[in-house]
């Protein structure tokens, strides 16, 4: 039964698809306003300048919107002087649903899910010049034996000198979504990403500022801070802006973590949006 | 040679009694035998529909020259009870003129409003003549035929109209029942028995001779057959039991069997020779014998012969009732004895010592006038008598030892029957004079021979009646007055039962008409010409002076007849002709067809027109009646208590119509009623107003609709309701009356089409939606799985400003803006653009917020 006679219309903006794949997992980066572009948890360049590190978190994602549960794995393996191995591994567990119908009946429920698993390589040509490459697969199962998914990449250059890194690339290029007739484009983005390193007594300082150009439209910009004491004792903090159809929004970030032996343990707080606002992620992880 | 009882069937002991009320007989015509009049004259029976009754009393107060009451008059508390039965419905009419014409009297009865049925009062008979309570069951005595398929009308002792004009019994009479022993202090027997003692009853058992007499069945069953004590309110009737309860005749039992104290299969035997010379020294004149010799065979029997009971049979012939001089005893009935035999139950030849010469040997025969089937026979059989016939119906029912009742069935009851016969004829005959001789005269002589069953060999039928009539030669008075009253082609003749002066009234009368005096000239009752209508009416119980009435129907209308009568007694002896007197019958009168309706004939086709008729025939003649409907709506139907038009509104298409209704009597006189009637156009229902959509905010909460506050009928009708809704999940609805109830049953929407249709199936439908929402949850989003758009609703029914954005799983915003939106009319945004994925839904207005997670497919 059609209730809708006469009603006016309205049209969304456009929605890239499977929008997951840009969300920060470490409870690291996404304390700093999701600064990636020069993290080893998601650029196999930066790996053989960084060391290796290996780190799972929980989120619990988005408690104002889509309010998923987050299992992440993420490790950037040094081999060697000069390589790099990326893998990544993630589980959304998304709020179960009331379908309605046409009529407006409820009748069953169904819980969405998300999978993204990748694994990523990274080649040092020089002591300053690196590169590196992400495959990717992801897919959200969104109904009773309806899902979508897709293959994709990321290609990342890295520069870096002393406490400086440079890193440019795409991110998250691949093949649309098909649904029906119509073709949905993944959140692909030209990314650009700085961060500097330096030390000062016992205590250091990360500054680190991304670019995302969304092929989509929208423009996604982070910006974080992080200060450490004796690298045992961090506070993290951060602010992402998310403009036109950029899939993560306008947030506030917070963080802290500890570090003992290479164990380290970290936390996240965002803020300052209605969707992303109050989401948590705990991560523990080992750098070596 | 051994001695044996006859062979018997005891069957069920019975200790209830029936009456029923014998049916009227109808009207006659000449070749039937008519009783008295069935009707008593001026009364009548009347039932009142009940919306009227309580009327009844004003309504036949207006009759003229009659009186009424109540059938079943107040019966105070009861009287609710009563009423629920419908007894009080039931009055009696008595008009003061007993002469008035039974169709005028039914047609007066016929116009008072709520009569709805009345019909001459009958008479009743009944088939007991004694107010003994198990005489009804006693068919040897009456049997007319009417119990059942299993009667003869007939086929008894016709011992009724003995009883009534002649004879019930003299104690001056004994019978000797030489058998069993009776029971002495049976209560239906102790007023007769003799008991025992020197001058008395005796016992001849051997080894148990004496003055104790043991009881038996056999010999209880047969004494209560000939002098059971009459109008006792106990038990049966006996022959010649008396009509006063003191009792008739008197028994005097000489035991020769009983049964074997240590064996009760066997019989001990007794001496029946000085039992029978003892009877005959002991005050007997009758000896009733209900047994015989036993033989193997049938050629053993035919080789067989009386033995030393031949000279006790003729000691008794000779000697009963005399002394010792061999004159008659000054206080006995009769001059010798008479000794009865019964014939025997082996279906022989033979049999002895019924077969001697000097007995009256009986047979037997069953409720249907056959020869039982177990009755000895042959010419030696001088007389038969009902014994009854279990293969055929019911058996004899007689006094039994231990004080009850049973029935048995043989030549052994039989025997009995005409011993009873026997002993009211020396009752009535008996005296000075009278000798064994006579008494077996009247007894063979009038029994009826027309009636002995047709090659049994069993002799002709005992008959009490002819047996106290026969020999007479004095024809019955004529009858010197009579009335003629003409019914249409019906002639009524009343008259009075006139004296016979040996059979004490007529026993019958010829009724007589013609349309020519000279019939009557020289006329021979025994000749009638062929010209000459008759009607036989016999009397029956009316005495001397009472009126008896007879009509002669199926005469010719307006015609002059001769009417004479003649009376005739049972031996038809006749009287001489009565004055001939000129009658003339009236014309034919037509049926009559009439209605108190009074209003007009146009139906509405939702309405259906009952009117109630009364067909009747003045004249009493039978009718039928045809009928042209003119349409199917018209239906003529016949009721118990009358007739019915029924006319549906729908029955037909909408016009002019005439129905025909003819009735006719049997002589072709007819009368027509027309009846012009309109079947009404119909007219479709309208919608008057459209339903609006309906929120209800909480499962179980109930809506109303009265439906005539949005459809109307011009014609008035109440239509009816049909209600389809499209999700049954979410509501229920169904019509009552002219409303229709909504019940919320869960969250959700539905359509309602409440359909409303005539009763010519012309219908219309309203229809609206139905919303079940969660007062919870005001604002909606649906569909949760998007294709292209989804719906944002409010609760309100008009549209309000909302807030909505959407945005991914990510939180990137995809929507965000103000829409208008109501409960019915929502809004919808477009998601075609978005890529399939979760999404999140939030939604505000005034102080509600809504939060959803939606996906695009």
């Amino acid at each position: 039964m059609a209730m809708a006679l006469g009603s006016a219309k309205l049209m969304a903006q456009e929605a890239p698809a499977l929008p997951f794949v840009t969300t920060d997992r470490s409870a690291i980066s996404s304390a700093m306003g999701g600064t990636q572009a020069n993290q080893g948890l998601y650029n196999p360049a930066v790996v053989p300048f960084r060391g290796s590190d290996v780190a799972f978190s929980f989120q619990s994602w988005a408690p104002g919107g889509a309010a998923s549960t987050n299992l992440n794995l993420l490790a950037g393996i040094k081999a060697g002087k000069r390589i790099g191995i990326n893998v990544i591994a993630a589980y959304q567990n998304g709020k179960e649903y009331t379908i309605y119908d046409n009529t407006g009946n409820g009748k069953n429920t169904f819980a969405p899910s998300d999978l993204l698993v990748g694994a990523g390589f990274g080649f040092a040509f020089t002591d300053f010049l690196s590169a590196g490459l992400n495959v990717k697969y992801a897919t959200s199962t969104i109904a009773q034996g309806t899902s979508f998914g897709s293959v994709m990449g990321d290609l990342f250059v890295t520069f870096s000198m002393k406490g400086l890194k440079a890193t440019a690339g795409v991110a998250n290029l691949g093949m649309p979504v098909k649904s029906g007739e119509n073709s949905f484009k993944l959140p692909t983005s030209a990314k650009l990403g700085v961060a500097f390193d330096f030390a000062f007594g016992k205590s250091g300082l990360q500054i680190a500022a991304d670019g995302d150009l969304f092929f989509t439209g929208g423009l996604g910009l982070g910006l974080g801070l992080q200060y450490d004491w004796n690298k045992m004792v961090f506070a993290r903090g951060g602010f992402h802006l998310g403009t036109g159809n950029a899939p993560q929004p306008t947030y506030a970030s917070l963080g802290l973590g500890v570090k003992f032996f290479g164990f380290h343990l970290d936390a996240t707080w965002l803020t300052a949006s209605k969707v992303l606002g109050n989401t948590l992620c705990i991560g523990l992880g080992y750098s070596f | 040679m051994h001695k044996t009882l006859i062979k018997l069937v005891p069957l069920v002991l019975f200790f209830a009694c029936t009456r029923e009320v014998k049916p009227d007989v109808e009207r006659t015509d000449a070749t039937v035998v008519e009783k008295q009049s069935a009707i008593i004259p001026g009364s009548y029976i009347v039932q009142f529909d009940d919306d009227y009754v309580n009327q009844a009393p004003d309504l036949l107060g207006a009759l003229e020259g009659a009186r009424i009451e109540r059938i079943f008059p107040d019966a105070g508390e009861w009287e609710a009870r009563h009423r629920e039965a419908g007894l009080h419905c039931w009055y009696r009419i008595i008009f003061d003129s007993p002469d008035l014409q039974e169709t005028k009297a039914e047609a007066s009865l016929g116009g008072i409003p709520g009569v709805v049925y009345s019909a001459p009062e009958r008479r009743m008979q009944s088939t007991a003549y004694f107010n003994d309570p198990l005489a009804s069951q006693q068919w040897a005595l009456f049997n007319d035929g009417s119990t059942g398929s299993n009667y003869v009308a007939g086929y008894d002792v016709n011992v009724l109209p003995v009883w009534e004009s002649y004879t019930t019994g003299s104690p001056d009479v004994i019978v000797a029942v030489i058998d069993g022993g009776v029971q002495l202090n049976h209560p239906d027997l102790q007023a007769v028995t003799i008991p025992g003692g020197s001058d008395g009853s005796k016992s001849f058992v051997y080894n148990h001779e004496g003055f104790s007499i043991p009881a038996d069945n056999h010999g209880t069953h047969v004494a209560g057959i000939i002098a059971a004590v009459n109008n006792n309110e106990v038990g049966i009737s006996g022959i010649a039991g008396g009509d006063d309860g003191k009792g008739g005749v008197k028994i005097l039992s000489c035991a020769i069997f009983m049964e074997d104290p240590s064996d009760p299969e066997k019989s001990l035997q007794g001496d029946s020779y000085n039992a029978l010379v003892w009877a005959a020294d002991h005050g007997a004149v009758i000896a009733n014998n209900s047994w015989g010799y036993v033989y193997d065979t049938e050629t053993d029997a035919m080789a067989g012969g009386v033995g030393a009971m031949g000279p006790a049979i003729e000691y008794f012939i000779k000697n009963a009732g005399c002394d010792k001089e061999g004159n008659q005893l000054p206080d006995s009935p009769m001059k010798g004895g008479v000794v009865i035999f019964a014939a025997g139950n082996e279906q022989y030849r033979m049999a002895w010592p019924a077969a001697y010469e000097s007995v009256v040997a009986v047979g037997a025969f069953s409720s249907k006038g056959t020869r039982s089937y177990y009755s000895n026979y042959g010419d030696w059989v001088d007389i038969c008598a009902p014994g009854g016939d279990a293969q055929l119906g019911p058996v004899i029912l007689s006094t039994v030892a231990g004080g009850g009742y049973g029935n048995m069935q043989g030549t052994s009851m039989a025997c009995p029957q005409v011993t009873g016969v026997a002993a009211l004829i020396a009752s009535y005959f008996g005296g000075p004079g009278f000798t064994a001789e006579m008494l077996k005269e009247k007894l063979l002589k009038g029994a009826n021979v027309q009636k002995a069953p047709a090659l049994a060999k069993i002799g002709p039928v005992v008959d009490a009646m002819g047996a106290f009539t026969y020999g007479g030669v004095i024809p019955p008075q004529g009858v010197n007055e009579f009335t003629i009253t003409p019914q249409s082609n019906n002639l009524n003749i009343t008259w009075k039962v006139t004296e016979d002066e040996d059979d004490a009234k007529a026993y019958g009368y010829l009724v007589l008409v013609s349309e020519k005096a000279e019939d009557f000239q020289d006329f021979n009752p025994k000749a009638i010409p062929s010209s000459v209508r008759s009607v036989v009416c016999e009397v029956g119980t009316a005495q001397v002076g009472e009126t008896l009435e007879a009509t002669v129907s199926g005469l010719s209308f307006e015609t002059n007849y001769y009417v004479s009568l003649i009376s005739y007694d049972y031996q038809h002896n006749y009287s001489k002709l009565s004055p001939v007197k000129k009658g003339t019958t009236e014309a034919n009168k037509a049926p009559i067809i009439q209605t108190d309706y009074s209003g007009d004939w146009k139906v509405l086709p939702f309405e259906t027109l009952r009117v109630s008729f009364v067909v009747s025939d003045p004249d009493g003649h039978a009718f039928s009646v045809s009928v042209n409907p003119g349409s199917e709506a018209f239906v003529f139907q016949e009721l118990t208590n009358g007739y019915q038009v029924t006319i549906r509104g729908n029955g037909a298409p909408s016009g002019n119509y005439t129905a025909h209704i003819v009735a006719t009597d049997e002589y072709g006189a007819s009368t027509d009623f027309n009846i012009s009637y309109v079947l009404e156009k119909n007219h479709a229902p309208v919608v008057i107003k459209q339903a609006g959509n309906v929120v209800m905010s909480s499962v179980g909460e109930k809506m109303v609709l009265n439906m005539t506050e949005y459809v109307t009928d011009e014609d008035g009708e109440k239509l009816s309701y049909q209600v389809e809704i499209s999700n049954k999940q979410a509501i229920h609805a169904s019509p009552e009356g002219e409303s229709v109830i909504v019940t919320a049953l869960s969250f959700g929407a539905s359509d309602v089409i409440v359909t409303g249709s005539d009763a010519m199936g012309e219908s219309v439908s309203v229809s609206f939606k139905v919303l079940v929402k969660n007062a919870d949850t005001p604002i909606q989003a649906y569909p949760s799985q998007v294709k292209d758009y989804v719906y944002v609703s409010s609760a309100e029914l008009n549209p309000v400003s909302v807030a909505v954005t959407i945005v991914s799983s990510t939180g990137g915003k995809v929507y965000e803006g103000t829409v208008q939106a109501s409960a019915f009319e929502p809004a919808s945004i477009d998601l075609s653009k978005c890529a399939p994925g979760v999404y999140s839904l939030s939604a505000s207005y005034a102080e509600n917020r809504f939060k959803q997670t939606i996906v695009k497919l």
